[in-house]
């Protein structure tokens, strides 16, 4: 088991981690009984492609259906990508964790396996094809399993190819291991619908198209939802909410589950009347200013309802206040791992208490736990899309443009120039990490988890280019890679991730030969004649 | 035809922009050590990075001097647990655990054997001849297979 546990794989992947809620039961019955008679059917497409718009409740069906099937026994492995984490949404971990739990699940993969990762341990740094080829498809077919497994939003994962590369790998093996069924949900983007209709994969594959089940059935199912969600409300009133009022709010949901999940979360407020608080969102409009933009119209009742949200939450708010709460949702919606309340009042420099008052006014589109130490994060992901997109939040007050990637870059490297120094955790001069018998503890103690372990692992990501801004990012980078660079180092090294440092620097190489060109570009924009005349003259 | 904000920006930017590829380049030379131990960035991939490298120019303060321990200088590249020292004859015994080598020096005319810790090339222990054998000592030393005991050989 040794050997298992070292391989890279993404923490936390499987279908039983974070807190995701199945269906509730008596919804999605026509959806969940066709998933369910294809896992059983040897004799249909080995792959289910489960393709939904962002909110139409794509993961809880994954959840479910990842429940029912491990309750028959049958489920092998499961896969939910999220791009709030950098492992779930790393395409090279695809393969090794599903490998990994697979070999956990069943011992005659396990015997194939172990042997193989010794004799290769570098399988992990291989590409997809070699990953699927050597620790998928060889045991699986040696040791003939059959299974299912599941595979959600393959969208979330981070792939740059013009066709999903996983699909692409996946259609060239598929035939070889017919025990094997894939269940696999998704946004409909390009690059994964070109991938289950390219030549390789088109016949292997079942589509279910989410949002063309008719409305009707959808509109009584999130019915359904709102009734038992809000027959749970403390406080309310008596017959409430009417009939009436259920029905605006499925009109309003349009379709889309994740209305109905943020409504409720909006309602479920500790101190507030459910009943004022939800005339707040049947009262609001239902769409602006989306005419003629028919692709945005999709989402303009859920748009309208974060409106709302915001509103209500920064009604007492001065315009300070509101630049505290953007820059610390800033932290929440565009970093790359999650951060605590606790981490993040310290990468920002805020008070923790002030962290928390300020996450708690919008908490309904959070995930947030009393420990100021839990990762917080946005409660879907279709309310991070709508933060990060002005065309989609249209009121400034809310909306959290790109300056605050530049905003968390500086934080980033503020943070570390604070509190970086040589030999952080006082480990003895000449030791090898691995001959530190209490590492964890002295990492613990140093105070590198949290803030300053995100600074130091993904300043990078938050390299955007913004001309106006070029020369304070610059001198910070100057500053941080001449006083504090092998500083830097040390933690990465301590925290095993020296992969990190390369990753890091190729990123920031990249992006200095981009600013070294736009820096030009904007100067001969900006040229001004005068001074221009007045350098000729001399 | 260059002007003064122009020559700036390209001025302002290339200096960081070669400072990262070198760095880059330390990072990706030396990423054994750098994984393997957060001190030896300053005992061993520092010393070890070319004496005109940006990095070297940078943080030559932060370079340890007690490298200099070393008889002949480092010359192995990209593993910490490799280094070498002068000795009288190039063959040495390794222990068992690969935490120690047993050499043979000749210290003011007198045959001796030197057990150094390799991470660190100290010597962790000195083997002389009998005093009244003193020309003796042969090179000639193995360690028991649990590493716990050394024999040498000298002639009567």
């Amino acid at each position: 088991m040794l050997v298992l546990n070292q391989c890279r794989r993404a923490q936390g992947a499987g279908y039983q981690h974070d807190d995701r809620q199945g269906c509730l039961k008596g919804t999605r019955e026509n959806v969940l009984n066709e998933i369910e008679d294809w896992t059983e059917d040897f004799g249909k497409s080995p792959v289910f492609w489960l393709n939904g718009l962002a909110g139409a409740g794509k993961s809880t069906i994954a959840q479910t259906i990842a429940e029912r099937v491990f309750a028959n026994g049958r489920l092998g492995a499961s896969f939910f990508c999220s791009r709030a984490f950098e492992d779930r949404s790393d395409l090279h971990l695809v393969f090794p964790t599903l490998a990994f739990q697979l070999a956990q699940k069943y011992p005659g993969f396990r015997s194939l396996l172990i042997p193989l990762l010794q004799s290769n341990p570098d399988i992990f740094r291989e590409s997809l094809h070699n990953q699927m080829q050597e620790i998928l498809l060889k045991p699986l077919l040696s040791a003939n399993i059959s299974t299912v497994i599941v595979i959600d939003a393959l969208d979330e994962c981070k792939d740059e190819e013009p066709e999903s590369a996983v699909l692409l790998v996946l259609g060239k093996s598929i035939s070889k291991v017919p025990g094997v069924k894939f269940f696999i949900t998704s946004r409909p983007e390009t690059h994964i619908s070109r991938g289950f209709r390219g030549p390789l994969l088109r016949k292997w594959t079942e589509t279910f198209i989410l949002h063309h089940v008719e409305p009707r059935v959808v509109h009584s199912d999130i019915r359904l939802f709102f009734k038992h969600e809000l027959s749970k409300l403390p406080d309310r009133p008596q017959d409430w909410p009417t009939d009436e009022q259920l029905d605006s709010l499925c009109q309003r949901a349009a379709g889309f589950f994740v209305y109905a999940v943020a409504t409720v979360g909006f309602l479920k407020h500790k101190f507030k009347c459910p009943s004022s608080r939800l005339n707040v969102i049947t009262k609001s409009p239902e769409s602006t200013a989306y005419e003629g933009k028919m692709a945005l119209k999709v989402y303009a009742s859920l748009d309208s309802l974060y409106t709302s949200i915001f509103q209500v939450a920064f009604c007492e708010n001065n315009a300070e206040d509101d630049a505290m709460v953007r820059s610390v949702l800033s932290a929440v919606v565009l970093v790359t791992t999650p951060l605590s309340p606790s981490a993040i009042a310290t990468l920002i420099g805020f008070e923790c208490n002030e962290v928390t008052r300020l996450l708690g006014s919008v908490q309904s589109l959070l995930v947030l736990h009393e420990d100021i130490d839990h990762p917080v994060q946005p409660f879907h992901k279709s309310f991070l899309d709508f933060v990060v997109d002005p065309t989609r939040c249209s009121n400034p007050r809310f909306y959290i443009s790109p300056d605050y990637q530049i905003e968390l870059f500086l934080r980033c490297l503020e943070l570390m120039d604070k509190s970086l120094k040589r030999n952080i955790c006082s480990i003895p001069d000449y030791a090898l990490n691995s001959e530190v018998e209490d590492l964890q503890r002295r990492i613990e103690e140093s105070g590198i988890r949290g803030a300053l372990e995100y600074a130091c692992r993904s300043w990078h990501n938050h390299l955007i280019v913004k001309a106006n801004r070029t020369a304070d990012m610059v001198s910070a980078l100057r500053h941080f890679l001449e006083e504090k660079f092998l500083f830097w180092l040390e933690v990465l090294s301590i925290l095993g991730a020296v992969g990190d440092a390369v990753r890091a620097l190729n990123v920031t190489i990249q992006w200095l030969s981009k600013v070294r060109i736009c820096g030009l570009f904007t100067w001969s924009l900006n040229v001004d004649s005068k001074s221009d005349s007045g350098l000729h003259r001399h | 035809m260059l002007t003064r904000s122009q020559i700036q920006v390209s001025t302002d930017i290339n200096p960081i922009f070669k400072t990262a590829i070198d760095f880059l380049r330390f990072v990706t030379m030396f990423s054994e050590v750098i994984s393997q131990s957060g001190s030896h960035i300053y005992h061993s991939a520092l010393q070890l990075a070319s004496p005109s490298s940006m990095i070297r120019e940078l943080y030559t303060h932060q370079s340890c001097s007690a490298v200099s321990k070393v008889v002949n200088g480092i010359t192995a590249l990209g593993d910490s647990c490799m280094a070498s020292v002068r000795v009288e004859d190039p063959t040495g015994v390794w222990s068992p655990c690969g935490r120690f080598i047993a050499t043979y020096m000749e210290l003011g005319g007198v045959g001796t054997i030197e057990v150094r810790d390799v991470n660190t090339l100290e010597v962790a222990s000195t083997l002389k001849p009998p005093v009244d054998h003193p020309e003796r000592v042969h090179n000639l030393a193995a360690f028991s297979p649990d590493g716990h005991l050394l024999a040498i050989g000298y002639s009567e």
